[in-house]
């Protein structure tokens, strides 16, 4: 294995596959960054170029973009509110409230590091485990899926900041959202009132108008006001006493973003919201999350740059993607003539291993390219907000359109962006209900797959370990916070 | 307006939200097999717990109207947001009838005035720079057909 | 400085005969098709098999009619988008799209409304993808016998995966296999032919319903093992697997996954009877079937008039089932 990576690392250092590595990285940063462009759309882009070259350099590239493109998101997550990608909206959460305190230097340098940070581990990690961890995978039936959606769900009584109540509802209104469209196992229309409808409500689009339209509307809102002062990076930028202590949320992180991506279906988008669920937990302070904290985003870009290498295990070891971005590399390995599959390994080698090698040595060199670009990116705090503003929603509107070149998903951004910024005015979360998009099918469909499967009964659900763990400690999120909250009621009602 | 008011409301909106979608639940036909839930059912366990929250949401509303410590919800340049709003609203549905750029190079110079933007030569900039970026990014290097 | 004048002089001279030369020899050509490029429109993003076959026949055409083939992806609307891009393209044999039984599935749902089948001119088939039937290796079934006489023992016992919900392509492929062997289960859907796969290979269903391409390396590591073709002659690279009437059901084999080229309503004759002879010559080259072995897909060939016999007969095929399964009326 060893003797492979080596040749792995020799391969990728030859100046072509350099270049690509470097390429792939400054793409992925722009594709990420810019809200609507997700890392799938920046790898089918691609492809066409990597038509006409040698399969090495062209699954390098890929590969560099993709992890790149999840880092990148965190960027307009933190400057403007504007997600990048799905999996940085929790990012948002604590990046954009820094960013608005003047603190987007620091900020933006947290997130590059706990990305390059989770990458890196989580890229050894699939070097040692890749094979083994992929079969493992398989045994992820209806059950343990959802399981696993409703313990992502049990995340929004910690998530949903204020009134329970509140946050429930904005979930309700993300789940009915989602069974809009075709039934997935009947295949009728469900709700669709119009020929648009029947294809659903695509998430990514709703996402950029529930997170970053509405906040266009609250800068306009807030444009007379003087912006705040803008810290200067200090240094090499690397603030060192903060990283220190975060240690346990930056070694979880990865570890939760490689065995959520591992999961074929399960994602960055959800192993970032477990790990910074998991983070506000084990916090002492954990009412600071959300106003701010600088773990919160470490907890985030660590778990969501940790998914990518655990999404490529199974397309690696088995040729399963594990995610929409790895299911286009299959596609582009195709193109090369390659066929993924259980076989690659042993026919093609060096595809892999030069994959590992890419993975492992770009971590390092994001880093760096990121920490020079936060200082560059910091400076859009400066603009003035009413044109930020304005700036902002045409990129929306451009974003979404390229989501999925037509107008609909543009419309889907415009209306979820009003909706969100009513909500956000009543003080109803926008959290729960994108917890809610991403999860809502995936929990409806598996408990029907499940119940197919076994006749009709739940037993399926309890009678299988992973899937029972995970509905027991799902049910205790529920319930934990909604005991301490009566408590404490009670002690205010007796003081 | 109040909070409790705008909860009041809220509440009204959810259960009204809920009505229509159970309405149309009905309409839904039942599952191909005994096993299978159906269509219908996912959508009932929702709309319930909505309408339930939705009534504890109005419950809240009506019982606090008249507390006066309650916090106030303001939207501060109000014309301003309402006009951004109206101004993308028509922007976007230009865009199919006349072109992505051309669209642009009209809604945007006016969304920077509506919101607030007045110098013509800071929005003529802005305005040309970003139809540049969008052409050069998005139509010549990264292929995407805009309409 | 005279030296150079002379040169400049002698370059303006030449490329202007070249000028003139080209435009003498476009003259003619502007009667005769093909002389501009021609777009290929797909309806997924790059990477997907279709749009590989999209690829693969561009780049092997380009040779052939003399003029370059550019590929487009147009996604959305799981085809709707390019769907309504080729609608309304001028019908001179420029704008060509690949086409799935996705767009057919979209005339009799989606866009019932909007177009129907004479709106667009069928040019070919490119290829066929059959259904087939594959169970896991250490499943107790052998053949596809034991497996529908366990079917037919244990009604609703067994659980059958495959992309899609009731009426999707594979849906209706498993169901006009059970509709002849007389069976009921309990049809699982999955997101994608991938999805059922990785479920069949972690024993989530008992059997599932794929096409070769996407199992072929798990059969080769002996992980899944493939009981039956739909189609009407065994596949090359497995010669033991038997096609369901082999394997004692006769069914109507003509449903199939299938990818070919479509065009607007109204194209010329001539285009289409030229695009025809190229198509042909693409399908016979070693180069396209190469890739038709590598993705284990079977040879389509058919030229426009069979093809829209075909599309029809798909059309009624999918009408019929849509009513069966309950879907329209």
């Amino acid at each position: 294995m060893f003797e492979q990576l080596a040749l792995g690392f020799s391969t990728i250092f030859q100046p072509d596959n350099l270049i690509m590595i470097f390429l792939g990285t400054i793409v992925g940063y722009f594709i990420g960054a810019m809200p609507g462009l997700t890392p799938s759309i920046g790898i089918a882009l691609l492809i066409p170029f990597t038509f006409t070259m040698e399969s090495v350099p062209a699954m390098v590239m890929l590969v560099c973009l993709y992890i790149a493109a999840e880092y990148g998101g965190g960027i307009t997550a933190i400057l403007i509110n504007a997600p990048g990608t799905p999996a940085a909206a929790a990012t948002a959460l604590d990046g954009y409230p820094m960013a608005k305190r003047g603190e987007a230097g620091k900020a933006l340098t947290i997130s590059i590091i706990a990305s390059g940070w989770g990458s890196l581990i989580s890229s050894i990690l699939l070097v040692f485990t890749a094979i083994p961890i992929a079969k493992a995978a398989l045994n992820f039936g209806p059950a343990e899926y959802f399981a696993l959606a409703v313990f992502g769900l049990s995340l929004i009584t910690s998530l949903s900041e204020g009134s329970l109540v509140k946050g429930i509802l904005g979930m309700c209104f993300g789940l009915l959202l989602i069974t809009i469209g075709m039934d997935p196992v009947n295949g009728v229309p469900r709700f669709a009132f119009t020929n648009s409808l029947f294809g659903g409500v695509p998430f990514l689009p709703a996402l950029i108008g529930l997170f970053a339209f509405s906040e266009v509307l609250f800068m306009i809102e807030n444009a007379d006001d003087e912006p705040a002062e803008v810290q200067k990076i200090k240094g090499i930028g690397i603030p060192f006493s903060i990283l220190k202590k975060m240690k346990l949320t930056l070694i979880r992180g990865p570890i939760i973003g490689y065995a959520v991506g591992v999961i074929p279906g399960a994602g960055a988008t959800i192993a970032s919201w477990i790990s910074y669920n998991e983070a506000k937990r084990a916090s002492k302070e954990p009412e600071t999350f959300g106003t701010g904290n600088p773990e919160g985003i470490a907890a985030s870009e660590s778990a969501n740059n940790g998914a990518v290498p655990g999404a490529l295990a199974p397309l690696l070891a088995l040729g399963i993607p594990g995610s929409a971005s790895a299911a286009i590399l299959i596609g582009a390995l195709t193109i090369q003539g390659l066929q993924p599959g259980p076989l690659l390994f042993v026919k093609h080698p060096e595809i892999p291993y030069s994959i590992f090698a890419a993975l492992i040595f770009a971590a390092p060199m994001m880093t760096i390219l990121g920490l020079f670009g936060a200082r560059v990116f910091v400076k859009v705090t400066l603009i003035p907000t009413r044109i930020l503003a304005v700036v902002v929603a045409a990129i929306t509107v451009l974003g979404s359109y390229a989501y999925s070149n037509d107008m609909y998903s543009v419309w889907v951004m415009f209306l979820g962006g009003v909706v969100g910024y009513v909500f956000r005015k009543v003080k109803i979360p926008n959290t729960p209900v994108v917890l809610a998009m991403v999860l809502g099918f995936m929990m409806e469909v598996n408990l029907r797959r499940a119940l197919i499967t076994s006749g009709g009964t739940p037993e399926l659900l309890f009678s299988r370990p992973i899937a029972l763990i995970l509905l027991i400690v799902s049910v205790i999120t529920l319930i934990v916070p909604v005991i301490k909250e009566y408590k404490t009621n009670k002690r205010k009602a007796v003081a | 307006m109040k909070m409790a008011l705008a909860e009041l409301i809220s509440g009204i909106v959810f259960l009204i939200i809920a009505i229509v979608f159970f309405t149309m639940t009905l309409k839904l036909p039942p599952p191909m097999n005994q096993s299978d839930l159906g269509p219908a059912t996912f959508p009932y366990i929702i709309i319930f717990l909505m309408a339930i929250l939705a009534c504890v949401l109005i419950y809240r509303g009506v019982k606090e109207r008249e507390n006066t410590k309650q916090p106030v919800i303001k939207i501060k340049r109000q014309n301003s947001v309402l006009l951004v709003i109206l101004g993308v609203f028509i922007y976007i549905n230009l865009m199919p009838i006349i072109g992505y750029y051309i669209s642009t190079l009209i809604s945007l110079p006016v969304i920077l005035w509506f919101a607030g933007e007045k110098k013509p030569i800071k929005i003529a900039l802005l305005s040309g720079g970003f139809l540049l970026f969008a052409k050069v990014v998005f139509d010549m290097l990264l292929g995407v057909p805009l309409p | 400085m005279k030296m150079n004048k002379r040169l400049i002089l002698c370059g303006l001279l030449i490329i202007s005969m070249l000028m003139l030369s080209a435009c003498g020899a476009s003259k003619p050509a502007e009667k005769v098709y093909p002389s501009e490029p021609i777009k290929i429109v797909i309806h997924t993003s790059a990477g997907g098999p279709t749009d590989l076959m999209g690829r693969t026949v561009a780049q092997i055409m380009e040779p052939i009619v003399g003029v370059s083939c550019v590929v487009e992806n147009r996604p959305g609307g799981s085809g709707a988008t390019q769907m309504a891009y080729i609608a309304q393209a001028a019908p001179d044999g420029y704008t060509l799209g690949c086409m799935t039984p996705s767009q057919l599935g979209l005339l009799n749902g989606n866009l019932k409304d909007q177009f129907k089948l004479t709106d667009f001119t069928w040019l070919s088939l490119g290829q066929i993808d059959p259904y087939i039937v594959v169970v896991n290796a250490k499943s107790q079934f052998k053949t596809l016998q034991e497996l529908v006489d366990y079917a037919k023992a244990n009604p609703g016992k067994i659980n059958v995966g495959g992309y899609g919900s009731a009426g999707a392509g594979h849906n209706i492929a498993w169901n006009i296999l059970a509709d002849k062997a007389g069976i009921k289960v309990n049809w699982t859907p999955y997101e994608s032919t991938g999805d059922a796969v990785t479920a069949i290979l972690g024993n989530h269903v008992d059997a599932a319903n794929s096409n070769p391409g996407q199992v072929a390396q798990f059969v080769e590591t002996k992980e899944l093992r493939v009981l039956g073709v739909m189609a009407n002659t065994r596949l090359a690279e497995w010669p033991d697997v038997p096609t369901y009437k082999e394997a004692g059901f006769d069914v109507d084999t003509s449903w199939a996954q299938f990818r070919g080229f479509y065009g607007p309503k109204g194209m010329p004759e001539d285009v289409v009877k030229k695009l025809n002879e190229a198509l042909t010559k693409v399908y016979a080259t070693d180069k396209y079937k190469e890739y038709l072995s590598t993705s284990q897909m079977m040879p389509g060939g058919m030229a426009a008039k069979e093809y829209a016999e075909f599309i029809n007969k798909q059309d009624t095929i999918t009408k019929d089932w849509y009513k069966k399964l309950g879907i329209s009326k």
